[in-house]
């Protein structure tokens, strides 16, 4: 009898195994790796979210900083995103890809297909990083002195998505909070440089980067270089000379002399 | 049958503790809340308070399971109340079922009455019912079920300060096993990914019960999926509640 009641939880046990493998199994089939992924970030807003930190506002900076590198990571189009590898061998990247562009061109009264339709209209040629921006903008709100997201944001997510206008916000945020670091007028410079073809925007920025104290010297280089080619020499020799009279820092006063004499050679 | 008859008594045992009407009185409050919060999001008004209300009555179902069902046993022993039921003719899966059976059921009415807080905090906002909510919410309750026979699993061997433990690393790694599976999929050639893939077939995926989401946004919740998941939880909670049977028979008083 014993035995019998032994073999029988036994039995139990086992089939019920075989049941949760079996469900479970089943409804792994139907799950896919998605690189695709649509789902919207809900955020409040910066100064809803620095009342609601309270005192570890860094923290949920550091943790806001690692989700928007995740999300961003997750997303692009780049042979280090596993998603995008996995989709790519599985040949399924083409299709999601396409599924998506048919459900954001449907003319629709739906407000959540609406907000679609909007996310695929500013989507990017390198991935769907809608969200990325607003991310880094509630980092800076929380942590205005924490350089790397603007420059992460103004600079390599520009790269990818080419999305000027968010670039130049993010870098210009992070220079009010930030006027003595010479990272936000140079990148600003460069964005004039490179995006909008405006070297003489370039030319000011640079002008403010090389006041700083600690900008290196190829950012002073580029400097001079920029006033040869739009006629500035005299310019910015008389510049050059300002900053050596006004600054105490010995290096840089070094650094700057050496770059106004090479620009009085071309006088 | 001893079973109904110890599960009512636990029953009636868990209504009375002040612990469950406070933590209701709270998950109520929480739905309601979202009411409030849901003005901050931008037009999401009513997802901001179905999101908030699926995910409290998960949250404060656990916490009634992991509280509640660990000291219910507990207590029997620490209280020697054990000696009196286990001295009687009835077999000692009786008692635990009927005790699983009780706590269920408190569970079942706790369940409802968030169910209905719910339904109202959504009514008000947009004049009826969702009804795409409802296997949401039964799923709910399935994965409270998972849970409470852990709680009973672990109460049945070890301390409660343990078996609280264990019973909230199993509800965290059980919504994070997919992970294990994807993370096998995606790097097929790193780490332990054998040791990774027998975690995820031992630990209950809990991430398969859980289709808030897509009840909220109203989307890809087939009828086939649903009854498997159902069938998934019905079988996992059964074999735990098997396993706690056999240890609670071999236990000396």
């Amino acid at each position: 009898m014993k035995f019998l009641k032994k073999a029988g939880v036994g039995i139990a046990c086992a089939g019920l195994m075989l049941a949760i493998h079996g469900s479970q199994s089943a409804m792994d089939t139907r799950h896919s790796i998605r690189f695709v992924d649509l789902s919207p970030v809900f955020l409040p807003k910066g100064r809803v979210l620095k009342a609601c930190t309270m005192g570890y506002r860094s923290a949920v900076a550091d943790a806001l900083w690692m989700k928007s590198v995740l999300y961003y990571g997750r997303r692009v189009i780049d042979d280090d995103n596993p998603y995008y590898v996995y989709a790519e061998k599985k040949g399924t990247y083409a299709g999601e890809m396409e599924a998506v562009q048919k459900r954001g061109t449907a003319e629709t009264a739906d407000p959540v297909r609406r907000e679609l339709q909007h996310i695929l209209n500013k989507q990017s040629s390198r991935g769907l990083v809608t969200y990325i921006y607003p991310l880094l903008q509630r980092v800076a709100d929380l942590d205005p002195q924490f350089l790397f997201p603007y420059i992460f944001g103004g600079v390599y997510v520009l790269l990818d998505t080419g999305d000027i206008n968010e670039a130049e916000a993010l870098l210009l945020k992070g220079y009010k909070a930030n006027p003595g670091a010479w990272q936000f007028p140079f990148y600003l410079g460069w964005i004039s440089w490179m995006y909008r073809g405006d070297r003489v925007s370039t030319y000011r920025f640079l002008q403010r980067a090389i006041a700083m104290d600690d900008c290196p010297s190829y950012v002073k280089t580029l400097y001079t270089g920029l006033s040869r080619e739009l006629g500035k020499k005299q310019e910015a020799a008389l510049y050059l000379e300002s900053l050596i009279e006004s600054t105490d820092n010995m290096e840089m006063k070094e650094q700057l002399a050496e770059t106004l004499e090479q620009l009085r050679k071309e006088l | 049958m001893a079973v109904g008859a110890v599960s009512l008594n636990t029953f009636r045992e868990t209504i009375r503790n002040r612990v469950l009407v406070n933590i209701l009185v709270f998950a109520v409050a929480i739905i309601f809340l979202g009411l409030a919060v849901g003005d901050w999001s931008m037009g999401h008004q009513v997802k901001v308070i179905k999101d908030f209300g699926l995910s409290a009555m998960s949250l404060f179902g656990l916490l009634i399971a992991v509280f509640i069902g660990i000291r219910m046993v507990v207590e029997e022993i620490e209280g020697r109340t054990i000696y009196i039921i286990a001295s009687k003719p009835v077999p000692r899966w009786h008692i635990v079922t009927g005790k699983f059976a009780g706590l269920a059921l408190t569970l079942l009415l706790n369940i409802v009455l968030m169910s209905i807080a719910l339904f109202a905090a959504g009514f008000v906002m947009e004049s009826g019912i969702d009804l795409h909510l409802i296997p949401a919410i039964i799923l709910i309750y399935i994965e409270i079920l998972i849970i409470v026979s852990f709680a009973l699993f672990f109460s049945s061997f070890t301390s409660p300060t343990l078996a609280s433990l264990f019973t909230i690393v199993i509800f965290i790694v059980g919504h994070l096993s997919t992970f294990l599976r994807d993370y096998v999929e995606l790097y097929p050639d790193k780490g332990l990914h054998w040791l990774y893939r027998i975690i995820y077939y031992i630990v209950p995926d809990l991430e398969k019960l859980n289709i808030k989401m897509a009840a909220v946004e109203h989307i890809g919740t087939n009828a086939g999926m649903f009854w498997t998941a159902f069938a998934y939880g019905i079988c996992y909670m059964l074999l735990i509640h098997i396993i706690t049977v056999v240890i609670f028979s071999k236990k000396d008083f």
